[in-house]
């Protein structure tokens, strides 16, 4: 039996941890090729680190209002700002095409009137469809990264986590199937 | 060793075999209530995302089907055992996010790292990819995230403590059971697959449908449990380097489990307690380890005794429903057992909040083409749903297309529909199928889409009339 780590030990692997943590993906912002970044910010607070890597685009650039939805001009039911980032990615269309399914299903959970069941579950099949699609369409640990980088990226909002955080209390209690088949639309 | 535990054992090396030997699954008539159904009971502050990817790589490891038998899967979500919400939050996820924004301004007073929901969510798994971006270009950053991060942790631990202290209620686990017996009587093999918190409620469900369909027709495979050894119902993985497990076992709040499995420590998983990065990590042993499981148990596992075809005797009958406001069709089933003990009129009553069966039945088609048309609703369970009533598919078979079915009654644009059954001159054999308002749009995709009936299964069942 392994012995007890204590909860400062816990602590302390996270950190080693996060502090290891160094894979590539394609989360970069849709304007390319990225500047080179500039000189670390004299006072070296995480802020301005993390505000001066946003303007050098090695972090996307996203849709930040008020709003749960956010911009859809070609009403395709993906924030904008998301749609580019897809666009903008390395990987093959039929990939593009499941990560779009998915930012598309996240979107609806969002939307959706959490007072109408239905509406909510509608919502949660066509998540479940999304990460089948993702599946089907990236081998396996590369599927579960789309699906944690699509839902960081949509849920980038305290609104929009309040409304996501309203569309799981909706759900919770039912059980979500996931399709027969690959689950994509496209 | 008991009977279970060796008969395990040969199947074991059987379900090895067979495994490797299964041939793709091709697809299935959804109307054959045959082959197994994995639930799974995602753990505490799993947003619905990540209790569907979690689902969707259990598929991606275990698979279509085994031995030629389909196999469904579901999340059984849940979303409670975090904490009750504080200020006025929601609890779980807005009550991490609250400590990631608290501790954010404080070290950050401009507020741009608070605003930037994204690195909450890297917080929370193993992947850092953004945080890795920002501290690859300024290495002195990486304590701070390390610092702030750690927080939203040690909030998490948190949350799961408050779980072992405030068990989820009857009402959390309501609908949870209706579907079990719901899977049950559609004559699916349950293996059921719990990870982290999930399993206080995958014991639980356990617990209720064991005694009913018999412990050879489900089996719970328990993933870095959060529970006591005693809420154990079957074999478990936990690792080593399950920094979450190792915390609660330090807090000694409960005793978990022993660790059983030696993992080394990754990158792509500082905790050491997801359920993909880890314990399905295919570079490590547990994921192994889970399919020898998964495979042994169902090699094992027997069709609930509770699907043997019943016969129930009614009375011919008429029923007016109103339509519902939300027209949406998502799943019906059958619900034989307990239908036997009501009259058709009763059935059609059932509310929300009632003693009932959770599962309005309205399923039936007649394979003598009698006229059977309407609709009937079910608002409780996974409702509302608006069952059709097509008839026509032969007996034993396939259940009709969707271009047969389409042909087989017209939508009654009315507000209300009449749900009738009149005039037979012989019992009805139930062998046909009702399907969801999507049929009209797309291809069923879900097994809610359905009912099972069209089967050998239910091929004795009657119904209409008195004898």
């Amino acid at each position: 039996m392994s012995r007890p780590i204590p909860m400062k030990i816990l602590v302390l692997c996270v950190a080693l941890g996060v502090a290891a943590c160094s894979e590539g993906d394609a989360t970069h912002s849709a304007e390319q090729p990225p500047p080179p970044p500039p000189p670390p910010p004299s006072s070296q607070s995480l802020g301005e680190a993390v505000a001066a890597a946003g303007r050098a685009g090695s972090l996307p650039t996203l849709n930040r209002d008020a709003t749960v939805a956010g911009p859809d001009i070609d009403n395709n039911g993906i924030r904008d700002d998301l749609d580019a980032l897809i666009a903008a990615l390395p990987d093959a269309a039929p990939q593009k095409a499941a990560l779009r399914q998915s930012a598309v299903a996240l979107q609806a959970a969002l939307t959706a009137d959490p007072a109408t069941q239905g509406e909510s579950l509608a919502a949660s099949r066509q998540i479940s469809a999304a990460s089948a699609c993702l599946y089907a369409r990236f081998e396996a640990p590369l599927a579960h990264k789309k699906s944690l980088e699509i839902e960081k990226l949509t849920v980038n909002t305290r609104n929009r986590l309040i409304a996501y955080q309203r569309f799981a209390k909706a759900i919770a209690g039912t059980t979500i199937a996931l399709p027969q088949g690959d689950g994509c639309v496209n | 060793m008991s009977t279970r535990e060796a008969l395990r054992g040969v199947a074991f090396f059987v379900a090895l075999l067979a495994y490797g030997a299964q041939v793709a699954y091709a697809q299935t008539d959804r109307c054959v209530a045959t082959g197994y159904t994995v639930g799974f009971f995602n753990g505490v502050a799993n947003s619905p995302v990540q209790a569907a990817d979690s689902l969707a790589a259990i598929r991606a490891t275990l698979g279509d089907s085994y031995k030629g038998e389909p196999i469904q899967y579901e999340v059984f979500y849940n979303h409670t055992g975090c904490g009750p919400g504080v200020a006025g939050t929601l609890g779980c996820l807005e009550d991490l996010a609250e400590t990631f924004v608290q501790r954010a301004r404080q070290i950050d007073a401009s507020g741009e790292l608070a605003e930037r929901f994204e690195f909450f969510w890297e917080s929370l798994t193993g992947d850092k990819t953004l945080t890795d971006k920002v501290t690859e270009i300024y290495p002195s950053t990486a304590d701070t995230f390390s610092a702030l991060y750690a927080d939203v942790v040690s909030k998490v631990v948190a949350g799961y403590s408050f779980a072992f202290s405030n068990p989820p209620t009857n009402t959390d686990y309501a609908n949870h059971n209706a579907r079990l017996d719901s899977l049950a009587l559609q004559g699916q093999k349950l293996l059921l697959v719990a990870h982290s918190q999930g399993n206080l409620f995958a014991t639980r469900a356990f617990d209720y449908i064991a005694p009913k369909i018999g412990s050879t027709s489900v089996s719970l495979v328990h993933i870095a449990p959060a529970s006591t050894p005693t809420n154990l119902r079957g074999g478990y993985v936990l690792a080593n380097i399950d920094l979450i497990i190792n915390a609660l076992r330090a807090q000694g709040l409960a005793t978990v489990p022993d660790n059983n499995i030696a993992l080394s420590p990754s990158r792509s998983d500082v905790s050491g307690h997801e359920l993909v990065a880890t314990y399905l990590d295919p570079t490590r042993p547990a994921r192994a380890q889970i399919l020898l499981m998964l495979t042994t148990e169902a090699e094992v596992l027997k069709t609930p005794v509770g699907a043997n075809p019943k016969r129930f005797r009614g009375k011919l009958w008429n029923a007016v429903l109103q339509k519902d406001a939300d027209f949406e069709v998502i799943g019906c089933n059958l619900e034989l057992e307990r239908a036997a003990s009501y009259s058709a009129d009763q059935l059609l009553k059932f509310v929300p909040g009632s003693d009932a069966p959770p599962f309005a039945w309205a399923c039936i088609s007649s394979a003598s083409n009698a006229s059977l048309s309407g609709r009937v609703a079910n608002t409780l369970g996974f409702g509302p749903v608006l069952c059709f009533v097509a008839w026509g598919a032969p007996e034993g078979k396939p259940c009709s297309t969707m271009v047969e079915l389409e042909r087989a009654f017209a939508i009654q644009p009315a507000s209300e529909v009449m749900l009738t059954m009149g005039s037979l001159a012989a019992d009805v054999t139930v062998s046909g199928i009702v399907f969801a308002q999507q049929i009209f749009t797309r291809p069923p995709q879900y097994p809610g889409d359905w009912c099972w009936g069209g089967n050998q299964r239910w091929n004795n069942l009657s119904i209409g009339t008195s004898r």
